[in-house]
């Protein structure tokens, strides 16, 4: 039986850097050759989510919404505009299997640590872990607290923190969360679109990645979602995915 | 199946902004024409980077629409490669003429993408028939791809549009809250990004509002109080 893999992401109309990640998995998992075809969709971006499932020829097809969070786009948007059902879903002929998102995988820890390493953390620095966050559901802080305590119990740095955009534990008070003198941010965003490149960089004041207060400094590392062990995130994600019965 | 015809045939063809011609063993797809100069040749690994800006370097969101970049082509060294790059330039095209030109395209009202949409586009579903009239024409007439779920027999050349893009869900979206405060109309500026509609001056949403809310022309029904333009 051919298998398809889809990777599900969000898409900007604004912003092109936001699928930009989602293409380059797409490629290194083609490279790979574990799935017959790989397929990328959006919700903002073309092509999009509700026609992807029929363009593909394959008739095993596992969808990984390439999101942190399990929340307003993984549980109700995606579903409904791929017209899933559940984890399995049986669909024109289609068996359509439909992973959690990267953002509940635990080797995504790994790739936190391997951003904090690359902008020079080391075991006596604190790292905070970025996520959007958002009052509206609960459900999207959930992956984030669970990343960053993987990340604290791989022991590599002093002290890890989860902080967020937009809810509480606040970025801007990453200093009284984390006491060490220096501290790095890992984003925990798919791409490097406007947040990451630049609402939160204003918002923080961080200039040339780094920000100084009094004797303490803050830097900035670059997205999780951009980096190229994702992809291996994905197909983990995809191959447990396989089987489900 | 009149494209695949064509690539199996290795004759001429158009689609949308593109054409096709066959040089020898290669394929040749190719932008609108750059004027005197030779076309700059693109490599497929990054057709679909180079084909996400317009001349002006201007994200576009929406791959039909009419801001191809001009003066490039890409050479195919198969028919796989070809549709390939078809596909990066239009998405999901091919399939869905074959799927028209067979009869199962699957095509969805508009009515039915808008009631579906939640959180902030619910709003769209809101809007009136008239403005979804408006809406279509200020963004669908900017895209090589005809809308299959308005009423009407599409061309032969036609690349039909199943189902409501996310971009017009988004223009549903503000002109459903103009409806209710119209605002002021401003001159248009075609470097503003293309998809931003809050944007005074944005290109499409000027088109809306100057067909939307323009002064209706002299009879007995009026939809609501002219403006003052």
């Amino acid at each position: 039986m051919a298998r398809a893999l889809v990777l599900a992401g969000h898409g900007s109309h604004l912003d092109p850097a936001s699928s930009r990640p989602v293409h380059e998995h797409a490629l290194r998992l083609r490279a790979r050759g574990t799935f017959d075809e790989v397929r990328c969709a959006f919700w903002k971006e073309e092509p999009p989510l509700s026609r992807i499932l029929e363009a593909c020829d394959a008739d095993d097809v596992t969808i990984v919404p390439v999101f942190i969070s399990n929340g307003y786009f993984t549980r109700t948007v995606l579903p409904r505009e791929m017209g899933l059902t559940g984890p399995i879903s049986h669909m024109s002929g289609k068996l359509v299997r439909y992973t959690e998102p990267v953002g509940s995988h635990p080797a995504l820890a790994e790739v936190i640590v391997e951003r904090a390493l690359e902008a020079g953390a080391g075991p006596a620095t604190g790292v905070a872990v970025l996520g959007h966050g958002t009052p509206r559901n609960p459900e999207s802080e959930r992956n984030v607290f669970f990343q960053a305590g993987l990340v604290a119990k791989m022991g590599h740095f002093a002290a890890v923190a989860a902080v967020f955009l937009e809810q509480e534990p606040n970025m801007r008070d990453v200093f009284q969360r984390l006491d060490t003198r220096e501290i790095v941010m890992v984003p925990l965003f798919v791409a490097e679109g406007w947040h990451v490149g630049v609402s939160i960089p204003m918002d923080m004041a961080i200039g040339a990645g780094e920000l100084r207060r009094d004797d303490r400094t803050l830097r900035f590392a670059a997205p999780v979602g951009t980096h190229p062990l994702l992809a291996g995130v994905i197909n983990d994600l995809a191959s447990a995915a396989a089987a489900w019965r | 199946m009149r494209i695949e015809a064509a690539i199996a045939a290795r004759t001429s063809f158009r689609l949308g902004e593109i054409e096709v011609r066959f040089d020898g063993p290669v394929a040749v797809v190719s932008g609108p024409p750059g004027g005197d100069t030779a076309p700059v040749e693109v490599s497929l690994e990054v057709l679909r980077e180079f084909v996400r800006a317009d001349d002006h370097g201007r994200y576009r969101p929406l791959p039909g629409a009419r801001t191809l970049p001009h003066g490039w082509e890409v050479r195919c060294a198969s028919a796989g490669e070809l549709r390939t790059a078809i596909d990066e330039v239009y998405p999901l095209a091919l399939q869905h003429i074959s799927q028209h030109e067979r009869g199962d395209l699957r095509v969805v009202a508009l009515d039915d993408v808008l009631q579906r949409q939640s959180g902030r586009y619910a709003l769209a579903a809101g809007l009136s028939g008239k403005g979804r009239e408006a809406a279509c024409r200020a963004l669908c007439s900017r895209c090589v791809r005809t809308p299959s779920w308005q009423e009407g027999t599409l061309p032969e050349e036609a690349i039909p549009c199943p189902e409501a893009c996310s971009v017009l869900i988004a223009l549903c979206r503000e002109a459903a809250l103009w409806e209710s405060s119209p605002p002021a109309p401003s001159p248009a500026n075609p470097t503003l990004p293309f998809a931003q509609f809050e944007a005074p001056g944005n290109e499409v949403r000027e088109a809306y509002l100057a067909a939307h809310f323009a002064a209706p022309p002299p009879g007995p029904v009026q939809h609501r109080p002219a403006r003052r333009r």
